[in-house]
């Protein structure tokens, strides 16, 4: 499939994270799925999703607080994984394509505060179509502020998947002949930190106390 | 307080207001939070709210004021502010105070009930749940199955209280306390908790064991990350960092190991 149309498709799932709807489509046990079905593996789409998961599940959006945008990451890992399997050597895939899902999850983050901080400019305009009477005009600012976001999920995602399709092919075989049986200690480890993230949350939800926002 | 016979605002109008709620973060801001997405979500029913332009500027102004929520349970702030300007417009006393009053009220507690209810206790129970029913499912069909139950056990509630809380806001304005008291949400809160308990241990059982049957250090690597990564977070409480030296340190560990 291709890469344009794959970033469109995560753009508008990524408007689930918090724009609209809010179902947990984003998440990655629904999203790597429908994205390995689409580029005909999707088994590995539903290993993607399980394996990533628990990684983000930790950071609670409480309030104002901006945690890693780990959603639009396992995305963009799962079409990584899904386009570079053919090379072989799918343990140092995953571990490579995880090292690189964590700084998307913080380019996302700080995206998100760019996006937030646009629509701060978005309300100074609101209330001026608002004091002219313009009130459909508010609709119309409303859906440009979404597709200002599709449009940065978008570029994150053409850009990295892009980039990553240039370097990829040439160091995972390089890392691959090295390391491969060696980093089969990838997916148990990312379960691992996934877990340790959630323990908290789970610990509160149990002992009913109130949400830790952690940094 | 308008009475039935004369309510401008019918069921439909405020089915119609839930499906706009959808948007409610749309435009999340630093200065106004969910305002924007507050106020918008009114659009379907503002001609029946305000009949002149001036009106609608006046209402505008009113709810573009600063306001924040969990955005599921902001919906009893919708509920209870189209109530009081349904009575507003039918003649009955400025009301604009009390709304302004109710809404800094409800910001704590729609917040805090929210977050903890459906962040920290619906969603990872259902999503830990959806992991463990991909990873037991022998087969395409029944991960399938699993995931559609989950996105049901996560929505049916999300849909019920945004749903709930339009209407309970509209019918009980000025005793919502009531309403959103912790209390009521107990029960759910605790049957989460429980598919939360479950999930979490079932997981680790089933995790456990199949990691044990392939290969000791790879059980190993797994206990050891957990309890690494939790240390480590708790005192350097940084995502990131926790993340990528703990991948350095199971790798070299891996390079040791196998």
């Amino acid at each position: 499939m291709d890469i344009v149309l794959l970033s469109a498709i995560i753009s508008f799932l990524a408007l689930d994270i918090t724009i609209a709807f809010q179902v947990l489509i984003s998440s990655p046990i629904f999203a790597c799925p429908i994205l390995g079905w689409l580029l005909g593996d999707v088994e590995l789409g539903f290993e993607m999703g399980f394996l990533l998961q628990l990684l983000w599940l930790g950071r609670i959006p409480a309030g104002a607080y901006i945690v890693p945008e780990g959603n639009i990451a396992s995305m963009i890992a799962t079409v990584l994984v899904l386009l570079n399997k053919d090379i072989g050597y799918p343990n140092t895939t995953l571990a490579i394509v995880f090292i690189e899902s964590i700084l998307i999850s913080y380019l996302g983050a700080v995206i998100t505060i760019y996006y937030r901080k646009f629509n701060n400019r978005v309300l100074e305009i609101v209330v001026k179509e608002i004091e002219n009477v313009h009130f459909k005009m508010t609709l119309l600012l409303e859906a440009g502020s979404v597709f200002i976001y599709f449009l940065m999920v978008f570029i994150i995602s053409l850009g990295t998947i892009l980039l990553s399709q240039k370097i990829l092919p040439l160091v995972i075989p390089f890392l691959g002949e090295l390391w491969e049986e060696e980093f089969v200690v990838i997916k148990p480890l990312m379960l691992g930190i996934g877990l340790a993230f959630v323990l908290p949350i789970f610990k509160d939800a149990v002992l009913k106390r109130q949400i830790r926002k952690n940094g | 307080m308008a009475n039935m016979e004369q309510k401008k605002i019918t069921r439909f109008d405020l089915f119609k207001v839930f499906t706009a709620s959808f948007f409610m973060q749309a435009v999340w801001n630093f200065r106004s939070l969910l305002s924007i997405g507050f106020s918008l979500s009114f659009f379907p029913i503002l001609d029946k709210l305000c009949s002149t332009p001036q009106a609608k500027r006046e209402f505008f102004q009113r709810h573009l004021k600063f306001f924040n929520a969990h955005p599921y349970f902001a919906s009893f702030a919708l509920g209870i502010s189209i109530r009081l300007e349904e009575s507003r417009a039918m003649g009955e006393p400025d009301q604009s105070e009390t709304i302004d009053r109710l809404k800094d009220l409800l910001i704590g507690p729609l917040g805090a009930l929210g977050d903890r209810l459906f962040w920290a206790t619906i969603k990872p129970a259902c999503l830990i749940f959806g992991m463990l029913g991909i990873y037991l499912s022998p087969t395409v069909p029944f991960k399938i199955a699993s995931l559609i139950i989950t996105f049901l056990l996560y929505n049916i509630p999300h849909f019920y209280y945004r749903y709930k809380g339009i209407i309970e806001g509209y019918e009980h304005p000025l005793d919502i306390y009531k309403f959103v008291s912790q209390n009521r949400f107990e029960g759910i809160r605790r049957f989460f908790v429980l598919l939360f308990l479950l999930s979490l241990g079932s997981f680790l059982l089933v995790y456990n064991q199949s990691l044990l049957s392939q290969n000791f250090w790879l059980l190993f690597v797994f206990l050891g990350s957990v309890i690494l990564a939790f240390i480590l977070e708790k005192y350097w409480k940084n995502f990131y960092l926790v993340t990528l030296v703990l991948f350095a340190i199971f790798m070299v560990i891996g390079i040791l190991l196998f």
